[in-house]
């Protein structure tokens, strides 16, 4: 277990240093940071100032060598347009959009396991077909338009529900939530949904597909043959066993619903750190594009050490040991 | 042993929706089983037996349904019973264990789950209650250390000492009947031979009648009390285990027989019956058997034979080998 | 995978031939199609969408894009409206007077263009990489897989965000982030299947022929990949046409002179508050439209071509 643990944290490290690797060179490297650290008015002399400044004229193996050295002590630069440290702009956003990540989650599962496992139990009938063809539609619904398709009907239209931003929120250990108040749920249902929409189709196949396997297998004969209620056998026998894929793939794609709240935070307005990756591309603000996409990767890598450790407590076959860590 | 048996099939027939349309995998099947007594089923595989033992307990897969015939369980008729009614018989009065210890078992839940939910689904106990009934089960299958191993995994026991937990869990309530689908085969021989006398033991002290479904007659022969031998479907063959082995009156039973690896003829070649079992969307006219058959002629392949019933045996066959029987046949 | 479906089926209702009853390949084929509504229904759409996509100068009424053609008196007019020239826009027209008709047969030629071309090549180069990884095995494999591994792990949306804030606008730049995301998937899912591939009895033929690495990668092991690298293929036609509408649609995908769906999504999402529905209202349809077709047909294909899962 020891040993499994040091080992998995090795490889995350490694992960990061790649990532810190790769996103330094899409950043830094490509195209001239120099037009976007320095201000276009700004003459010869103040450029070659900024340069010498940042260190831009210093082999690029050195300057990579700085960046790292400065994000170990958690220094990724200051944001040109706020004026504050990179990391400090992106951790106050931070919570919107894990909270907003986590409710989308929370619906797809509440939305995707039913589904799943009806149409897993009933895969020939009416009710089967249509829930695994609304599952292709639910694939094929790009998020951004069904997100504008909610505001013009619930916003818009019926007007019952907020078309964008937060609402409320309480602050609790001095984090802004805004889950606790109800006007901030209100905000965060059409969002949620939206991100929800794609993952919960996901969810829907890897339900039915665990659930048709495992109704063949003879522990399902076995359990119906002593007498278990219907209730029992799909609520135990089966929910625990299509739990272990679903607890996988949710927590690799825990990260791609970060990503996407990119595009959904976008479209109502919701002051998250995607929003904020979006304005800071449009206004060239390199540090925070760089904080952005450091702690974004440093989330999956802490998911996905999570999820590891759900399966195995999921899954009593497999044990966090040696043999069972590859 | 008086009254109904303790499990009377009559005239069962089950089909299949398939592609082919429906197919008919069991063709009016008839057989009993008395309290402590042990009924071998067999036959090749496809021979429908499996199928048998699971519309018995009603657990045919959605393609699959009775279409006609009876099932009386202690005098009850199973057929036509509600979903929520047959629920509340299996487990306590009927049970079933399956071919693979492997796979009887969610792999996911922990022994003692999987014991107490089957003790509860017909019983109000208490925790402490249950508890102590699981260890006496598996005491009495012989797993060793039984309160410790409660609380472990499916996959932390062996192959034979899951099929033993299987048992233990089928025989809770002491069914009446307890159907026992190759619950053998793949298991060690060493362990099949204390697996089967183990079931046969707690059979007899319980007064479970158990119906032993196998394709291996030498397992069948040293624990049935009676045989019925299945092909293509239907019974062909039905008696005593000792009239059957010694005086085979269907030409089938005899080539069972004969592909018996036996003692006495250590080192003469296995006798095999030639060809397979057909498909059940390809069975031949007439008796199905005739094309694998050394006595068929003319008629064989235009009628199916009618049962035949002489002393205490039935066979289905136009040319039966047992002299009792040819005696019969010309008196008909 | 049976080997003699892949040059003699043609697509997409391609099914292995049935392995005992001599029934013949086209009734076992028809009799696929019509056991999926669905996958026909996505075809038929598809063959519409394709038509109109190459012949959007004859089709359209107006060129979204000459702005002689366009009138600003015309703008934001609901659908069903005459414009100044007595034409009717069914659609409704946008905030520069322009058709949305016409603008969405103009879109969907960006779209499906962006699309294809961005499969065509992410195609092209992932399987190579791929049989490569599977034909050398050991160190290359081991090297290529981490690296692709690496990047699947990482939400595709970030890695296109990143490239192209780096890249600036423009079609083709959207074409090389989707070609940079999508080889991966190739890559992986050919190596797969060349590693099974690799095996079998003719791959071993053909090097005791002596033929030279390179045929028997691409004669022998790639077209025998094929059916696999099908089905991830039209799926991946969708996955970057919707990535490429939310690339546009946040500002950093195509340019507004060549509007993609994304593109007059975003154009009319500015208006919605407004309740002028129909600018981003239409495109969207058409997308999801296009995106459900392929994905139906692409549905088909992965059951039609994995033997596996013909139940």
């Amino acid at each position: 277990m020891f040993a499994y643990l040091i080992r998995r944290i090795g490889q995350s490290l490694l992960i990061l240093f790649a990532m810190s690797l790769l996103v330094f060179l899409a950043v830094y490297t490509l195209g001239n940071p120099v037009d976007s650290l320095v201000s276009p008015d700004a003459d010869q002399a103040d450029r070659a100032a900024v340069i010498r400044q940042l260190g831009l004229d210093r082999p690029i193996w050195e300057q990579y060598g700085l960046f790292l050295w400065n994000a170990l002590h958690g220094d990724l630069g200051t944001s040109f347009v706020y004026g504050l440290p990179a990391v400090d702009v992106i951790l106050m956003r931070l919570p919107a959009t894990l909270e907003l990540a986590v409710m989308a989650l929370l619906f797809s599962l509440a939305i995707g396991i039913p589904l799943g496992v009806l149409a897993g139990l009933r895969p020939n009938s009416l009710v089967g077909r249509t829930i695994m063809s609304g599952s292709i539609l639910g694939f094929s619904l790009p998020n951004f338009w069904i997100g504008l398709m909610l505001i013009l009907v619930f916003a818009v239209q019926l007007r019952i529900l907020p078309s964008g931003g937060r609402g409320e929120t309480v602050s609790v250990f001095g984090v802004a939530w805004a889950f606790l108040t109800l006007d901030g749920l209100k905000h965060m249902l059409l969002p949620a949904f939206t991100l929800a929409l794609y993952k919960s189709s996901l969810v829907v196949r890897i339900c039915e597909a665990g659930t048709r396997d495992v109704m063949s297998q003879d522990y399902i004969r076995f359990a119906r043959g002593k007498g278990l209620s219907p209730a029992r056998i799909v609520c135990v026998h089966i929910l625990k066993n299509i739990l272990i894929p679903v607890v996988t793939i949710m927590g690799m794609e825990f990260g791609a619903l970060i990503a996407f709240a990119v595009v959904v935070e976008s479209v109502f307005a919701y002051p998250g750190m995607g929003k904020l990756l979006i304005d800071s591309i449009n206004r060239l603000d390199r540090p925070v594009i760089v904080a952005y996409l450091l702690t974004t990767t440093l989330i999956f890598v802490i998911v996905n050490f999570a999820v590891d450790l759900m399966y195995a407590a999921l899954d009593p076959r497999i044990r966090l040991s040696d043999e069972g860590a590859t | 042993m008086s009254g109904a048996p303790a499990l009377e099939v009559t005239d069962l027939s089950i089909a299949f929706q398939s592609r082919h349309g429906l197919l008919t995998a069991v063709h009016g099947v008839s057989f009993s089983v008395g309290r402590g007594e042990v009924l071998g089923l067999v036959g090749e595989s496809g021979s429908g037996k499996s199928v048998t033992g699971l519309a018995v307990m009603g657990l045919l897969d959605a393609a699959g349904r009775i279409t006609s015939g009876s099932v009386r369980l202690l005098g009850t008729e199973l057929v036509g019973l509600s979903e929520r009614q047959l629920r509340k018989r299996r487990g306590r009065d009927i049970s079933m264990i399956f071919q693979d210890p492997s796979t009887t078992l969610n792999p996911v839940l922990r022994v003692d789950t999987q014991i107490i939910e089957a003790l509860t689904a017909h019983e109000r106990l208490s925790q402490k209650a249950a508890r102590a009934r699981a260890v006496s089960a598996l005491e009495a299958v012989g797993i060793p250390s039984p309160a410790e191993r409660l609380t472990a995994y499916p996959h932390q026991f062996s192959g034979g000492m899951r099929q033993r937990l299987a048992i233990a869990i089928a025989l809770l309530h002491r069914p009446a009947v307890l159907i026992a689908d190759e619950p053998t085969t793949a298991l060690d021989v060493t362990i099949q031979a204390q697996v089967l006398s183990e079931v046969q033991k707690l059979a007899a002290d319980q007064g479970t009648g158990l119906v032993w479904i196998s394709h291996d007659l030498s397992v069948v022969s040293g624990l049935a009390d009676r045989v019925a031998v299945m092909y293509a479907g239907r019974i062909v063959e039905t008696g005593s285990v000792a009239d059957i082995l010694t005086d085979p009156a269907h030409p089938y039973t005899s080539g069972l027989i004969a592909s018996v690896p036996s003692r006495n003829r250590r080192g003469s070649p296995l006798a095999q019956i030639r060809g397979a079992m057909p498909s059940l969307a390809a069975v031949p006219p007439g008796c199905p058997f005739h094309p694998r058959c050394d006595f068929a002629s003319g008629i064989c392949a235009r009628a199916m034979p009618e049962p035949l019933a002489f002393a205490d045996r039935i066979v289905r066959c136009h040319h039966p080998l047992a002299a009792a029987a040819r005696a019969e046949t010309l008196s008909a | 995978m049976s080997d003699d479906t892949i040059d003699d089926a043609p697509l997409p209702v391609a099914a292995p031939a049935p392995p005992s009853r001599p029934t013949s390949l086209l009734k076992q084929r028809l009799r696929d199609l019509v056991r999926a509504p669905g996958a026909v229904a996505g075809l038929v759409v598809l063959a519409i969408a394709a038509f109109l996509a190459i012949f959007a100068p004859y089709v359209a009424a107006q060129n979204p894009y000459d702005l002689m053609q366009l009138d600003i008196m015309d703008n934001m007019l609901p659908p069903g409206s005459k414009l100044g020239n007595g034409a009717t826009a069914w659609l409704g027209t946008d905030d520069q007077g322009r058709d949305m008709l016409s603008a969405i047969i103009y879109g969907l030629r960006i779209s499906l263009g962006v699309g294809l071309i961005s499969v065509l090549a992410a195609s092209v180069i992932g399987s190579t990489v791929g049989v490569a990884a599977a034909f050398f095995g050991r160190k290359v494999d081991a090297v290529i897989m981490r690296i692709v591994d690496l990047q699947l792990s990482f939400p595709s949306i970030l890695i296109a965000l990143v490239l192209l804030s780096a890249f600036g606008r423009g079609v083709d730049k959207v074409i090389i982030a989707l070609v940079a995301i999508q080889w991966a998937y190739y890559a992986r899912t050919v190596r797969g299947s060349a590693l099974v591939e690799k095996n079998k009895d003719y791959v071993a033929a053909a090097s005791s022929l002596e033929l030279s690495t390179r045929r028997i990668l691409f004669n022998h092991l790639l077209p025998n990949c094929l059916p696999p690298l099908i089905v991830v293929a039209t799926v991946q036609v969708a996955h970057a046409i919707v990535l490429e509408a939310s690339l546009s649609f946040l500002g950093v995908g195509v340019p507004v002179t060549e509007p993609s769906l994304g593109m007059l999504i975003s154009t009319g999402y500015a208006y919605l508050q407004s309740g002028k529905y129909w600018i981003s209202t239409y495109p969207g349809v058409a997308l999801v439209v296009l995106i459900v077709a392929i994905n139906l047909v692409g549905d088909r294909l992965r059951v039609v071509l994995n033997p596996r899962l013909n139940g």
